[in-house]
């Protein structure tokens, strides 16, 4: 597989290290009524998608950064190439 | 004082090998200092670079240098960047962080990678069998940097000038990948 | 007679004249020769025995879809079973036998089955060895493995070595016939960097085997200008001997380059396995002709006519005195017209087909006539046809149609599609790997005429579309080569057999009784026949067997469909994927910087991870591996020791939100942290069991440095850049491995202060008021060499941890022992390292399993309930929190002298209680890490038993039914020794 970096071009995915989804970004809040429900859905509730999914992937033997690969799992087709920092600000993730 | 005195060691002993037109050497006369960039300063560090060096934050995978060509910024990462600089000492840190900017944050990685220089016209027919990136002279042109794994180790290769090329591991992996270079060129010749 | 086949003209060059052995005998060819048509010079037809049947078969083709003559080529360690000996180029002393017979080739003992054949059919083993149950392991597995398997492994291990290497491409053009050619000429013109790869070692494809001619010249010979053209210019390279075997996602190709000539004697690998990455390839592989199935149509001296061209114009032989053609298409009769214009006398040409002569050509022409029994087992002597005659040849060209080598269009999952003109299938539209394109007959564009159009528009559209320049280039020319078929898969056999899959024996009845039973579907066929399951995956069996299902079951072929196609094309030596990771290499070593000095110390290593560590340093006279780890422990608890520590994770962190960094990663409060102090940090995961520990001090303000487990080193600063860039990507935290940047040294012991102060620059001072436990620091040693000083204490004593750069590592290890002559300094391992930190009650690797909490390991007073961390809303479920949970506590044994006698700790026994039995109901705990202590005089272990914390005290029994060991032992403190730790603060 070849990952398109947004920022280095096209790299070999023997560079990378797999996470799992990227709703992995979206650490709930540990003060909410519903904190155990939250953290309970996020560490151990995903779709198994067949289709368009939005994984995590780290550059590990590259320049480190994660990203969000947005990977056809029927096809392999990689369509989008996001900088994970830069999706965690839209999700209004900051410190 | 001390009675003990220390010396310091190169990782490869400062090897040098000749293979009929392949170069090998270990590099034991710069240091490395990776410059990390806060992101809200980026700024105001590009402008002490210039103002000092007439240096430039290079783009990603590529490098720059300053104005006495002492000085090569490699790109690796968003916000770091690493400088490769003729220096011999152990202070390498504060000296390069003096010539450099102010508002970034200086690590000394001298001794983290042993750096080893490859030359010669075919040089990068040893380079294809260990390194997964393009080597093409259009693609990797000199100047181009890159981080990736050759023999499961992870490297950075850094095209220096035509047909040269200096590769650095971390220095634990020194025998290994020079294991894995003699491979290639004893592979490709 | 030498070559009596011989004739003249061909590709071989009759200057170097080789000679090779079959079975013994020894044999003549030339440069250029294949090992079959070497053999084919010397009249040698019968070549191997077939699989089940041991039937007697000869050649039938002429490249790497080969089914009968595979041999074993080589001796010795060097012996390589299954090779093709159509493709094997001939080489001086090529050593060759066939395999797969009992006996001598002429008689093989095994060919018994051949009588048996009618007990043997589709589903034999399934029916028969069913019965009685008890039979099968004693019994028929015994015989049946056996008889089994085609060629014979030596046993030895592979002499050869592999290699792999990187290629980049714009254009990778996979065959080198008049199609790949046509559009590596004009892709290379365009500026495009171009790969053009071939499997046989002479690129040329059919041009070098068929009489064409191109731009007014002979096809070999423009093909060989064209091949020397692209040689000259810098964007092609030229790939000969190498096969592309599989397609893999997003353009990259796995292709196998031969160099076993140049290897043997070069000490050079026998093989490179080549990872292409192409933004385009086209497709040029050609096609490959199938046979058609009639009564014993697998005998020596039946060939496929594609291949009797190639032997009589490539190789210049003759594939019989009196050759006879069976064809249902136009090209038998270009087989015939070859070679009676070679002076090879041809005695008949069968047409299944109703028409009028293709060519003229003097022989008996039979037209809607089949060719319907053949005679004489170990040579063919004559054929029968359909309308009763019967004619004397020695061999016989068989041409049921072409298949186009479309292989790769499917590695990503597409079907070929029916083309009923041409009778075959033809790359469909869907599935097919992205940026490929085919071209020629692989396309099943027949005539070669419309190949070279199509290779040369193919590779000039592709180009463009790159953004190339347009080129001005037009396609050679050559006369038109119809292709007229009609379609005819098997003849009507009667009781005798008509072969399909040649190398596995499955014939036309099989396929019946599979259709009969219920196999319908082709997929089912096939695994219950075996049709095209052997070492040539089917390339001349497949689809004729798809065309016998459709007609057996009056389908159409369309619903009929194929099989899948699935790399590698063709087979792929293991030790090619191997490469070079064998033995040692298969994965890379990491030396610490006191390696040699170590070594010179005679130091026993230990493999952990990558990493080499010094595991004891054994001293005259010591010689068990006890003796010195027992001493290194002592002297350490009464002098000093010191131990490499540089393997574990190093992490400089900068910024001005470090603090806030770490406390949302470790379980306690990392805030307020003073400048110059260090503490101990539990790091756990999300789902709040244990991850990693290790200490973090505080150098400056805005600088920490933390250390992580050796084993966890890369995992931690992966999970660190997690936490930052996708869950905190505003924190101003900037992070940097710095484990090879320092060697870092523990000292050890009562005397460690006093021998630091040796090296440490006096300006420092390291007394205990100005640098007290948990103290942190910037120092310079040895007269201004910058080091840092940590005080911490994995062993329990007084200690230290001291970095300096990795360059003064040896050396400083050096002058550390030279330091400590006068307290009698000694260098730990990792065994004593690991003997102390049981002593004291740490847990480790064996503790931190992925399945223990904070809880669990005794330390769940660290968490901090006043803020977020990673771990702590799960880590506070109700099941984490239970009394019963497995706890980690101390055991020592009842009996002080017990194991004492015996090779082995408590380590891996089961807890239990004394009125217990050894039961899974019964078990309630288990001993993770256990050692002799030498500072107490017995075994001590860590372990986990439910509800521990509460039970000390108890006793319990150590079970271990794999060493049959059972100790009684009391549960307690981990803290074995000086549980207050006085020794810390002296």
């Amino acid at each position: 597989m070849i990952i398109n970096h947004p920022l280095l071009g096209p790299r070999d995915s023997e560079e990378f290290v797999y996470l799992g989804s990227a709703e992995l970004i979206n650490r709930p809040d540990w003060q909410n009524e519903t904190a155990p429900e939250d953290f309970h859905n996020y560490q151990y509730i995903r779709e198994n998608i067949a289709g368009e999914n939005r994984e995590l992937w780290y550059h590990e033997q590259g320049d480190q950064s994660w990203l969000v690969v947005t990977r056809n799992t029927l096809t392999h087709e990689i369509s989008k190439v996001e900088l994970a920092t830069e999706v965690a600000k839209k999700m209004g993730r900051t410190k | 004082m001390s009675n003990y005195n220390i010396t310091k060691k190169p990782a490869l002993g400062g090897i040098k090998h000749e293979f009929n037109d392949v170069f090998v050497a270990e590099v034991t006369d710069h240091s490395l200092v990776m410059m990390a960039m806060p992101q809200k300063k980026i700024d105001e560090i590009a402008k002490e670079l210039n103002d000092n060096q007439e240096l430039s934050i290079p783009s990603m995978g590529k490098s720059s240098k300053s104005k006495d060509n002492l000085i090569t910024l490699w790109r690796l990462q968003k916000n770091q960047v690493m400088a490769y600089f003729p220096y011999e000492n152990h202070d390498a840190e504060s000296y390069i962080s003096k010539k450099l900017s102010t508002k970034a944050y200086y690590t000394d990685q001298s001794d983290a990678f042993s750096m080893i220089n490859i030359s010669g016209k075919n040089a990068y027919l040893a380079l294809e069998r260990i390194c997964p990136i393009d080597l093409d002279t259009n693609v990797f042109v000199v100047g181009s940097v890159a981080r990736t794994i050759m023999e499961h180790i992870g490297t950075i290769i850094y095209k220096n000038d035509t047909d040269s090329f200096i590769l650095l591991v971390m220095r634990s992996f020194s025998k290994s990948i020079m294991h894995a270079i003699e491979v290639s060129i004893k592979n490709t010749q | 007679m030498s070559q009596e086949n011989r004739i003249k003209g061909g590709l071989i060059d009759r200057e170097k004249s080789f000679n090779f052995t079959f079975n013994g005998e020894v044999l003549q060819g030339y440069d250029g020769d294949t090992l079959a048509s070497a053999l084919l010079a010397n009249n040698k037809h019968l070549v191997g025995r077939s699989f089940k049947y041991h039937r007697p078969r000869g050649i039938l083709t002429a490249g790497s879809q080969e089914p009968n003559a595979i041999m074993e080529i080589g001796t010795g360690a060097y012996k390589d079973p299954n090779t093709r000996a159509t493709i094997t180029r001939l080489y001086d002393g090529l050593e060759a036998n066939s395999q797969n017979h009992r006996g001598p080739l002429k008689f093989d003992f095994m060919a018994i089955n051949d009588f048996l054949s009618t007990f043997l059919t589709a589903g034999f083993y399934y029916k028969t060895f069913m019965w009685p149950k008890s039979f099968w392991e004693r019994f028929y597995e015994p015989v049946i493995r056996n008889s089994a398997g085609l060629g014979r492994i030596s046993m030895l291990e592979d002499p050869d070595t592999y290699d792999k290497g990187f290629r980049y491409c714009d254009i990778l053009i996979i065959g080198a016939g008049a199609t790949g050619i046509s559009a590596a000429l004009v892709a290379a013109e365009s500026g495009a960097k171009v790969i053009l790869a071939d499997e046989d070692f002479l690129m040329g494809g059919r041009l070098n085997t068929e009489h064409n001619e191109i731009d007014n010249i002979k096809g070999n010979e423009w093909a060989k200008q064209m091949i020397a053209k692209l040689a000259t210019m810098k964007n092609v390279t030229l790939m000969s001997d190498t096969t592309v075997f599989g397609i893999y996602d997003h353009g990259i190709y796995g292709a196998i380059e031969n160099r076993y000539l140049e290897a043997r004697n070069n000490n050079k690998p026998r093989q490179v396995n080549w990872r292409i990455y192409a933004k385009r390839a086209i497709l040029c592989t050609g096609a490959t002709e199938r046979p058609i199935a009639f009564a014993n149509n697998d005998r020596p001296g039946i060939m496929l006519s594609g291949a009797v061209r190639t032997y009589v114009n490539r190789f210049a032989v003759a594939p019989g005195k009196r050759v006879s053609i069976y064809t249902n298409n136009d090209e038998g009769w270009r087989t015939a017209k070859d070679l009676t214009d070679k002076g090879v006398n041809v005695v008949a040409i069968v047409d299944s087909r109703d028409i009028e002569p293709v060519l003229p050509i003097d022989a008996e022409i039979f037209v809607g006539t089949d060719v319907v029994n053949t005679k004489s087992r170990m040579a063919i002597s004559a054929i029968k046809l359909s309308n009763g005659k019967t004619i004397q040849t020695d061999n016989l060209a068989v041409s049921g149609g072409w298949n186009p080598n479309l292989h790769l269009t499917c590695h990503h999952g597409g079907s070929p599609i029916w083309n009923q003109y041409l009778a075959t299938f033809v790359p469909g539209n869907s599935k097919t790997p992205a940026g490929l394109f085919v071209a020629g007959r692989a396309n099943g564009t027949m005539d070669i005429c419309d190949a070279i159009i199509e290779g040369h528009k193919t590779g000039l559209n592709v180009s463009k579309e790159l953004g190339f320049k347009d080129v001005n280039l037009k396609p050679a020319s050559t006369d038109s080569k119809p292709y007229n078929i009609t379609a005819r898969w098997s003849v009507d056999s009667g009781k005798d057999r008509a072969w399909v899959d040649f190398q596995n024996d499955v014939t036309v009845k099989d396929i019946i009784l599979a259709n009969k039973e219920g196999f319908n579907s082709v997929e089912h066929v096939k695994r219950y026949t075996t049709l095209g399951m052997a070492t040539d995956q089917g390339k001349t069996s497949s689809v004729l067997g798809v065309g016998i299902i459709a007609e057996n079951l009056s389908k159409s072929i369309d619903d009929t469909g194929t099989t899948v196609f699935r790399p590698p094309y063709s087979p792929v030596a293991i030790g090619a994927f191997a490469g070079r990771r064998r033995g040692k290499e298969f994965s890379p070593t990491r030396f610490t910087p006191t390696h040699s000095w170590a070594d010179e110390q005679n130091a026993i290593f230990v493999e952990v991870g990558m990493w080499y560590r010094s595991q004891w340093f054994p001293k005259k006279g010591e010689t068990f591996w006890r003796d010195s780890v027992d001493r290194e422990v002592i002297q350490t608890r009464k002098s000093v020791g010191i131990c490499d520590v540089t393997t574990l994770g190093k992490i400089d962190l900068k910024g001005e939100d470090v603090s806030e960094f770490l406390n949302k990663i470790y379980v306690n409060a990392f805030a307020k942290l003073p400048v110059g102090k260090t503490r101990y940090g539990l790091m756990l995961r999300e789902d709040g069991m244990a991850m990693d520990d290790g200490t973090t001090a505080r150098l400056s303000e805005n600088h920490f440095v933390m250390t992580t487990t050796t084993a966890n080193a890369v995992n931690v600063y992966r999970h660190m850049q997690f936490c930052h860039q996708c869950l905190w990507p505003d924190l101003d935290v900037h992070m940097i491995s710095v484990t090879e940047q320092y060697a870092q040294y523990a000292v050890a012991g009562p005397n460690s202060r006093k021998l630091l102060q040796k090296v440490v620059d006096p300006e420092f001072n390291i007394s205990n008021e100005a640098f007290p436990f948990m103290g942190a620091g910037e120092i310079t040693v040895c007269n201004g060499i910058p080091a840092r000083l940590f005080r911490i204490s994995f062993s329990g004593e007084l200690a230290y941890e001291v970095a300096v750069q990795t360059r003064y590592g040896d050396s400083f290890m050096r002058a550390l022992m030279q330091a400590g002559e006068e307290f009698d300094v000694i260098p730990y391992g990792t065994e004593a390292l690991g003997v102390m930190r049981i002593e004291k009650g740490h847990a480790a690797g064996p503790e931190l399993n992925g399945q223990t909490s904070a809880y669990d390991l005794g330390m769940g007073g660290l968490v901090s309930g006043k803020k977020d961390f990673i771990g702590y809303t799960l880590g506070l479920r109700e099941d984490l929190q239970k009394s019963d949970r497995m706890q980690m506590v101390g055991f020592k044994p009842v009996d002080k002298n017990a194991l004492l006698n015996k090779d082995h700790s408590l380590a891996g026994a089961h807890l239990i209680s004394l009125d217990g039995s050894p039961t899974t109901e019964d078990d309630e705990g288990w001993i993770s890490s256990s050692v002799y202590s030498p500072t107490l005089g017995h075994y001590i272990g860590l372990g986990f038993i439910k509800n521990g914390l509460k039970r000390k005290g108890e006793i319990v029994k150590a079970v271990d039914l794999a060493r049959d060991s059972e100790v009684e032992v009391k549960i307690c403190s981990p803290h074995f020794f000086d549980p207050e730790g006085k020794r810390l603060y002296v």
